[in-house]
């Protein structure tokens, strides 16, 4: 869950003089999406919070929970902390085209910058029964599940991986590397 | 827009004083029916030549009770430097003069002045003196140049 809301500055100008006929490939401008039932933004404390069957995407990423709060800072820039709560689920479509699918019952995400250094971790708690990670290679369990989003690192109480056996030509299983402790 | 203009508007809807606390000066309430009205808020000294907010609609009807029927309502907002901050339209809302709360069963949106946050509604409440608001049905909001980027293992 890395760099949610990083700002991407657009560069898009275009010189006069560079005219051709066809426009030249420009890459989509990412942009994040949000709908709710309800919200309620309150000025004095900068924090949005998004109520009922909320739905937030963007090009690579789902999450859908009951409530979103999002904490904006005074001046600006990126926001401090993104709670969502009841029934957490998020589908990320990684770097090698994997999708990740995270449940939990609550997933909270900090970020702050002390001294020139960057924090930004997530962490999901509670779940059916734990918090959960899943793809095709592996599960990761944990309550807290902790994720640095700087170095990509789990960690958490009660943590557990789970390496899936990947299916042979033959649509079966490998026969596990552990068997001969049977 | 001239000051003339300015204290026309705030001569209808006596001096909403759409930021700073019209609930804790509340004005004689207009009797009359304006068109394309505009009023701006400016900020205390010494940025007093700065607007700090603009409202505008096209029509302005009295209710009882302090209300005013309000079409095509816009408000804009700036800081101190006139950069614009936000952009909000309504095609109706209802405005109380006393208590400056303002509340619509319509349609409505926000626009950050840079145009990279967008927020629509149906229904909506604002209390401009808490500063809050409260949007009541199929909120959608757009923020351009961002990403929830998960970056799962």
């Amino acid at each position: 869950m890395k760099r949610i809301f990083i700002l991407l500055l657009a560069a898009s100008a275009n010189p006069l003089w560079a005219q051709t006929n066809l426009p030249a490939p420009t890459a989509p401008e990412s942009q994040v999406e949000i709908s709710s039932d309800s919200g309620h933004f309150d000025g004095n404390t900068r924090q949005m919070i998004y109520l009922g069957h909320v739905f937030a995407t963007d090009a690579k990423s789902k999450l859908h929970c009951g409530q979103l709060t999002v904490d904006l800072p005074a001046e600006g820039g990126h926001p401090t902390n993104i709670v969502a709560e009841t029934s957490v689920v998020i589908d990320h479509v990684d770097e090698k085209g994997q999708t990740n699918h995270i449940t939990a019952d609550k997933a909270v995400y900090s970020y702050s910058v002390v001294s020139g250094v960057t924090n930004e971790v997530a962490t999901f708690t509670g779940g059916n029964p734990t918090p959960k990670v899943e793809n095709q290679q592996m599960i990761i369990v944990g309550d807290p599940l902790v994720m640095n989003l700087i170095t990509k690192q789990f960690s958490g109480m009660n943590y557990k991986t789970i390496f899936k056996q990947a299916p042979n030509a033959d649509g079966e299983t490998n026969a596990s590397p552990l068997n001969f402790l049977k | 827009m001239s000051r003339a203009a300015v204290k026309f508007f705030l001569a209808l809807v006596a001096g909403v004083a759409v930021v700073a606390g019209a609930a804790d000066s509340p004005q004689k309430l207009p009797l009359g029916h304006a068109t394309d009205f505009t009023s701006s808020q400016y900020f205390e000294p010494p940025h007093e030549q700065q607007v700090k907010m603009k409202l505008s609609g096209a029509e302005a009807r009295p209710l009882p009770g302090g209300l005013q029927d309000i079409r095509d309502l816009k408000i804009e907002t700036f800081d101190v430097t006139g950069k614009a901050g936000m952009i909000v339209r309504a095609p109706q809302c209802n405005y109380s003069l006393f208590d400056g709360v303002a509340d619509s069963a319509g349609s409505f949106e926000l626009e950050s002045g840079d145009g990279k946050l967008r927020i629509e509604g149906v229904g909506f409440l604002w209390r401009q003196n808490g500063n809050s608001l409260i949007i009541s049905n199929q909120v959608h909001t757009v923020i351009k140049g961002e990403s929830l980027n998960l970056g799962t293992p």
